[in-house]
């Protein structure tokens, strides 16, 4: 991989014309509390990152999330090839699926509060559930948009059903998948900040709801911009992954045919 | 008197929406031997690509009955493969995993398979294009994978079903003299459906050409030319006159 100067130096320039207006506006700005410096908060993230703390809540957040996640879109993932697989069945089941999904997963933090308590089983609860949709429907419809010829083709070489789910229907679906699995990533982000800005005692949310609460802005900078470079690199971890799985949809945009 | 491969009696077609009643053809009886090539040819919709179908076991007669290998066609399998106009050849497979597909579900060792695939990938001038995926093929290249997919468990029947018709002319005439150089090396019957008179006078040892719909057969043609045939062949004047004979007879069809 080869990068240009122009690829880094544009982005760097934004970040640090970004800089020059917040420090403009701290100046302007006559109550320091309301709206931290740029070295301000570079001092709470040295301090948080030397006593541990930070890592504590970037870890106890990263383990509800991908627990949360994984579970959510694998259950989304089994779900979704069961019911395409089984129209008969799926008749009884979407409606009431279609019906629960536009409930946003926040919407439940009362009542997961209230079945699970304060911590990390109510917020893998809520992960879980907005992971599941997304995942869910995609494959569903991934496998439902699987070609009739394709069908046709397996099943003239004597193709079984479990060849068929081997060979056509899960690797045909993937694509549609992966959409699934991205989208679900970024909404299990958010519901676990969410989740512990009201229902835990640990982890990234709690902390930035904490320091509200101690009128530490600088803080609660260091914890914004620390889910926000978290949430970026499981993005881009996503689509690496999807990369080398769905190697043929990659190499699509890069053929010239 | 030789055994037929596949003999279509008295069959029939109707389809039905709701209470309109669609008739695509009736009678057609039909004796297919053991490495003939044969090619049909007729107006548009009628019943070329049903017909296909129905020797596949993709759909079941109104009436008659189609036999394959002295049983009643009721189900498609391995040994009669039907190549669809389509292709479906698997995106998320590589040109290779795509001509191995058709081996998955019969017992040979691996060793024998990579054999297979192997002469497959030969038989049609693949070699180089193994770990390609289908979307960075050409037209051509697509259809010499579907080909060798088609043929690599060495099917008893293939059923093609305009094969060539998205092809520019020279990919089309090159296909044509590789899939007749397959016929012939291992005596393959082939059921062509086309709309290329040429194409089906340089593969097939006997044209048949149905009527307009509700179609029955309107004639066969007996191509005299011996094989293997010569590219050329396509441009001397016995070919050019039964070139002109078929369209003839397929123009009245057309008219009507």
């Amino acid at each position: 991989m080869v990068f240009t100067t122009s690829k880094f130096f544009k982005p760097f320039l934004s970040i640090v014309v970004a800089l020059a207006i917040w420090q403009l506006l701290v100046l302007l700005i006559p109550q320091s509390n309301i709206l931290p410096s740029p070295l301000g908060v570079l001092n709470a993230f040295g301090i948080t990152l030397s006593d541990g703390t930070l890592f504590l809540d970037i870890a106890t957040s990263i383990k509800r999330v991908l627990l949360g996640f994984i579970l959510g879109s694998f259950l989304g993932l089994l779900a979704g090839m069961f019911f395409a697989l089984h129209k008969k069945l799926g008749e009884y089941v979407i409606p009431l699926l279609e019906l629960i999904r536009p409930i946003p997963p926040i919407a439940w933090i009362p009542l997961a509060i209230l079945w699970f308590g304060i911590g990390d089983f109510s917020a893998l609860f809520l992960v879980m559930l907005g992971a599941f949709f997304p995942v869910f429907s995609n494959t569903y419809d991934g496998i439902r948009n699987i070609k009739n010829v394709h069908l046709h083709i397996a099943r003239n070489f004597g193709a079984e059903k479990k060849h068929m789910i081997i060979h056509v229907f899960f690797p045909g679906a993937l694509p549609s998948i992966f959409t699934g699995l991205r989208i679900s990533m970024g909404i299990s982000w958010m519901i676990v900040i969410t989740a512990e800005l009201v229902g835990a005692s640990s982890g990234l949310g709690y902390m930035i709801q904490l320091h509200r609460i101690l009128l530490q802005t600088d803080y609660i900078v260091v914890g914004m911009m620390v889910i926000g470079i978290i949430g970026f690199l499981m993005y881009k971890m996503m689509f690496f992954l999807e990369q080398r799985i769905v190697k043929w949809r990659i190499q699509d945009a890069t053929s010239t045919h | 008197m030789q055994q037929a491969l596949i003999e279509l009696k008295n069959v029939e077609k109707k389809y039905e929406y709701g209470k309109e009643i669609l008739p695509v053809f009736k009678g057609i009886n039909l004796r297919i031997m053991q490495g003939e090539c044969i090619s049909i040819l007729g107006p548009n919709g009628c019943g070329k690509t049903t017909l296909l179908n129905l020797m596949g076991g993709f759909a079941k007669p109104t009436q008659g009955s189609l036999v394959f290998e002295h049983e009643e066609i009721l189900n498609p399998d391995s040994r009669k493969i039907l190549l669809f106009q389509e292709l479906g050849l698997f995106d998320w497979k590589t040109v290779q995993q795509n001509i191995a597909f058709p081996l998955i579900f019969q017992g040979l060792t691996d060793q024998e398979k990579q054999q297979r695939i192997e002469d497959a990938i030969h038989l049609v001038n693949l070699q180089g294009f193994e770990k390609l995926y289908p979307s960075q093929l050409s037209g051509g290249m697509k259809q010499r994978t579907a080909i060798a997919r088609a043929v690599v468990n060495n099917p008893l029947l293939l059923l093609l079903d305009e094969p060539f018709s998205a092809l520019d002319q020279q990919t089309r005439e090159f296909l044509q003299e590789e899939l007749h150089e397959i016929q012939r090396q291992q005596n393959k019957t082939i059921v062509l459906v086309t709309h290329d008179i040429e194409e089906a006078l340089y593969l097939s040892d006997r044209i048949i050409v149905l009527s307009a719909r509700p179609s029955r057969i309107k004639k066969i043609f007996p191509i005299p030319f011996s094989k293997p045939r010569d590219p050329a062949l396509r441009h001397t004047p016995a070919f050019s006159q039964l070139k002109k004979e078929i369209w003839c007879c397929l123009r009245e069809e057309m008219k009507r």
